[in-house]
């Protein structure tokens, strides 16, 4: 793969992937505490 | 009205809200658009536009859903006024008539899925098995299976029927497409795929196209504005908050179109010379799926394990949306009265009933699928008239911002509402016009009978919106005082 394609690649999966991810796990932490209460 | 029912957990909706988002969409057309535009140029618009169409539409119904408790019909009538009605109908009636055709969809998937569990070799002989199949009569008894599994779950109600069905769906539909990404980006040669998928090319990002068919893209994959979210969120307790759902729904959907097509385009590329990629890649949707893939999982080490797994996805992906445009068409009728069993018996069985034509002719498919497919940016447009008729600022702070919202929304979205979201539907509705008066249909595009004229779509989208404007006033006072 080519230097452009791996820093697309590392932006697009950091933002779309990095996103969902971090935006489930707040919604996670929020339940628990939630729940804790 | 009293609400009765309710999702048991912040997860049974995400996981609804995901499975409605994540369709058939995300893997037969997603890998090919964004092969056909520039590759790694179509994905940095695509993302924006996420951020600038999908989402704020998406936080705009789960509010309107979440507020009003009604289907679409009655939450346009009581959000906005009686004379409104008419709208959130013809918002419900968009997306129904996508029912009817999506059903034949996921009939084909599970007729793919069959041959695939059963070893049918017929189906290497793609061309040939995909036309003697929807050429004969099968297509209605997959559609009505389809239709079947659907209701079955609509029936069985929220908790015990949405809520557990999607808590098996979305995880075996993730799971089964990173087992999928995993076989394609182990092929010899799938690094090309990889590359093209990723590699920014200036001259594509710097072309209008590669702008207009991200925001299509963005506008048709996440179900923002066809009043899916809108009939979820009745069901979402009072205290959930909508921005950071939003957010999950819309990047859930992203992720698992990037994992699609880290699938279909190495495998094309590992196995297929470039041209010949190319030229798969602009076989339309059912031709990628239903004639070239089978075709490449022949040639494929593992290959027929592997299209039992793709097909299995694809047919999961159609039933979680399935099940929510079906939940949407049985919520307005519960609304207007009829209690839930006997409002899916009905909508199941004018469901599989208008979804014969689209069965029996791949004509009168493609026709709908223009046709409705358009009407859904309307069905946007209303969401945004709404918001902005509201006022949007007024919906942010007293609506969106409350106690229990675990994500602010803030100024930008009174911007991107009021502004660009409004400028984007123009922008689209003139560009698909123009597409189909000098692209699609040239000599016959005035004809309201031609399958991909302007015409079909303007006398189809004027029938509906007349025959409910006049029923406006009945609509209103059977869903809203009736209740």
């Amino acid at each position: 793969m080519s230097t452009s394609a791996i820093i697309m690649m590392v932006v697009i999966l950091g933002i779309v992937w990095g996103g969902f991810v971090a935006t489930l796990r707040i919604a996670f932490v929020k339940e628990s505490r939630k729940n804790r209460k | 009205m009293k609400q009765a029912e309710f999702f048991s957990s912040r997860w049974g909706l995400i996981l609804a809200a995901l499975g409605m988002a994540v369709g058939t969409g995300n893997i037969w057309r997603f890998p090919r658009i964004v092969a056909q535009n520039g590759g790694g140029s179509f994905l940095i618009p695509w993302v924006i536009f996420l951020f600038l169409w999908s989402i704020p539409l998406l936080i705009i119904e789960f509010t309107i859903g979440r507020e009003t408790r009604y289907g679409t019909v009655g939450a346009f009538g009581k959000f906005l006024g009686k004379k409104f009605t008419w709208m959130g109908a013809f918002v419900g009636f968009c997306t129904m008539a996508i029912m009817f055709y999506y059903s034949v969809v996921m009939g084909w998937c599970l007729k793919y899925l069959v041959a695939a569990l059963s070893g049918n070799t017929g189906l290497f002989e793609s061309q040939a098995f995909w036309e003697s199949f929807t050429t004969s009569y099968q297509p209605v008894g997959f559609h009505m299976l389809a239709m079947t599994l659907g209701s079955f779950v609509i029936y069985k109600g929220v908790v015990a029927g949405i809520e557990r069905a999607n808590k098996i769906l979305i995880p075996l539909l993730f799971s089964l497409l990173l087992l999928a990404a995993v076989r394609a980006l182990t092929l010899p040669g799938a690094m090309s795929g990889l590359n093209y998928l990723f590699e920014p090319n200036l001259a594509a990002l710097l072309n209008y196209r590669t702008w207009l068919e991200a925001l299509s893209q963005s506008a048709w994959s996440t179900g923002a504005g066809w009043g899916l979210i809108l009939t979820y969120a009745v069901y979402m307790k009072k205290e959930e908050g909508v921005v950071l759902n939003s957010f999950i729904a819309g990047l859930g959907n992203n992720t698992a179109s990037l994992l699609a097509a880290m699938v279909i385009l190495p495998t094309i590329f590992a196995i297929l010379p470039y041209d010949e990629a190319m030229r798969a890649m602009a076989s339309g949707n059912t031709g990628l799926t239903f004639i070239w893939i089978p075709k490449l999982f022949e040639q494929m080490p593992l290959g027929s394990f592997f299209m039992i797994v793709f097909f299995l996805a694809l047919a999961s992906a159609a039933l979680s949306s399935l099940i929510a445009m079906l939940e949407l068409a049985t919520r307005i009728f519960m609304d207007a009265g009829l209690e839930r069993h006997r409002a899916i018996l009905f909508v199941a069985t004018f469901g599989f009933l208008f979804g014969l034509p689209s069965a029996l002719s791949l004509q009168f498919f493609n026709n709908q699928d223009w046709v409705w497919g358009l009407g859904l940016i309307i069905s946007g447009m209303f969401f945004t008239f709404a918001a902005i008729k509201y006022g949007v600022d007024k919906m942010r702070t007293t609506l969106i911002n409350v106690e229990g919202n675990d994500l602010a929304a803030g100024r930008w979205f009174n911007r991107i509402v009021t502004f660009l979201i409004p400028l984007e539907f123009v922008v689209l509705i003139v560009w698909w016009s123009w597409q189909a008066v000098t692209a699609y249909d040239p000599e016959g595009w005035w004809n309201p009978f031609r399958t991909f004229s302007l015409g079909t779509c303007i006398f189809q989208w004027l029938l509906a919106i007349v025959i409910l404007v006049v029923l406006n006033n009945k609509m209103f006072e059977k869903t809203i005082r009736g209740s």
